[in-house]
């Protein structure tokens, strides 16, 4: 059985990282497309604090003597999880960053050699 | 055959003046890249009244070469020449670098300073990594590249174009020539003499070096699962922009 204040501080966490998500993509601040895993995430966690049995089917079932530890297991999977998704993310950014800033480069050359064609004539 | 010289430059206040100038004796088409450098490259490079590209963010020296090639790619030109802006590389190279691209006999030249081993052959540290990875490529594609590492190249417009499509960001040169391979591309070297740089300090202190075997390594490794396909696949992702 997980002890009931670990149960408690779990329903608290998640719960306000799934508000303050939910508070921050209503204000447009952040996009949808990038929280969806967390809020997956936060719900399953509260899910698992409600309903510790899921905790204690698991880890007999991995045979992890303590439920904690299956806990702190699928918070570090959540996390890295996570950390997968941004690293992704940034990647795709700094491509669109060079592409964005090579074609900047690009079109200021050609805006000159424009305005030197209409200054010779 | 339109000739383009491609070169990149960060922080090259005391080098560029010099190169430029003998470049332009030569009478060929040049476009110097200027990666947001944060000295006078830029005021100089408007004094000179040279061809510049004004890069609004350092992309790096992969990212400030690949706008070369796509400029060269979109204004018609047949052969890209690149020249590092450091003043290492002797324009007086040029023809012999460029030559057996315009005769069809390879797709890419690289200027070598390790066939006749003359001029400045850089510090032993460096010779170590650069035999490494030129042991690492005859290990991996079979073709003996004697200086994976040289920034003097010439090319065709087929390899222009997959340039300016992939190139890699940072510390390009052995992975493109592994990218080059693995599509049969013809790659061939001729010796040439480089000098050591004359103003400012390279970018590659000890940290960065270990960050660059590193790095240099893992990409030529997974470079060889990659297939063929995946050419096509980078193309519609920079059609999107």
């Amino acid at each position: 059985m997980i002890p009931f204040n670990l149960q408690l501080i779990l329903i608290i966490l998640s719960s306000l990282i799934f508000v303050s998500f939910i508070v921050r993509i209503k204000a447009y601040k952040i996009e949808l497309k990038y929280t969806i895993l967390w809020i997956v995430m936060t719900i399953i966690n509260i899910l698992i604090a409600i309903f510790p049995n899921i905790v204690l089917f698991v880890s007999k079932l991995l045979s992890i003597e303590t439920p904690v530890n299956t806990l702190f297991l699928f918070g570090i999977i959540t996390c890295l999880m996570i950390l997968y998704n941004l690293t992704s993310e940034i990647s795709k950014n700094s491509i669109k960053i060079r592409q964005l800033s090579q074609e900047v480069g690009l079109l200021k050359n050609e805006l000159k050699q424009f305005e030197n064609e209409r200054k010779m004539e | 055959m339109k000739v383009l010289v491609i070169i990149p430059a960060f922080n090259e206040e005391g080098n560029i003046r010099k190169l430029v100038f003998e470049l332009n004796k030569l009478n060929v088409d040049v476009i110097v890249i200027n990666d947001k450098s944060t000295d006078n490259t830029l005021k100089i490079l408007r004094e000179l009244k040279v061809n510049f590209i004004d890069l609004p963010c350092n992309l790096g020296i992969g990212g400030a070469v690949q706008t070369g090639y796509t400029y060269g790619v979109r204004n018609g030109y047949d052969v890209a020449v690149q020249v590092d802006g450091d003043g290492q590389h002797d324009p007086n190279y040029l023809l012999q670098i460029i030559t057996p691209v315009l005769n069809g006999e390879a797709d890419m030249i690289i200027g070598s300073r390790y066939i006749e081993k003359e001029g400045f052959q850089s510090s032993v540290v460096r010779r170590i990594g650069i035999k490494y990875f030129s042991s690492l490529i005859r290990l991996l594609t079979g073709m003996k590249i004697t200086d994976p590492t040289s920034g003097f190249r010439a090319c065709n417009l087929k390899v222009m174009n997959y340039f300016a499509n992939y190139y890699p960001t940072d510390y390009p040169e052995p992975e493109s020539i592994v990218a080059l391979l693995r599509q049969n591309y013809r790659i061939l070297e001729v010796p040439v003499i480089m000098s050591e740089r004359q103003f400012g300090s390279s970018s590659i202190n000890l940290m960065r070096s270990i960050y660059y075997v590193i790095k240099v390594s893992l990409a030529i490794l997974i470079d060889r699962f990659r297939k063929k396909e995946l050419v096509e696949s980078l193309e519609l992702l920079g059609d999107d922009i």
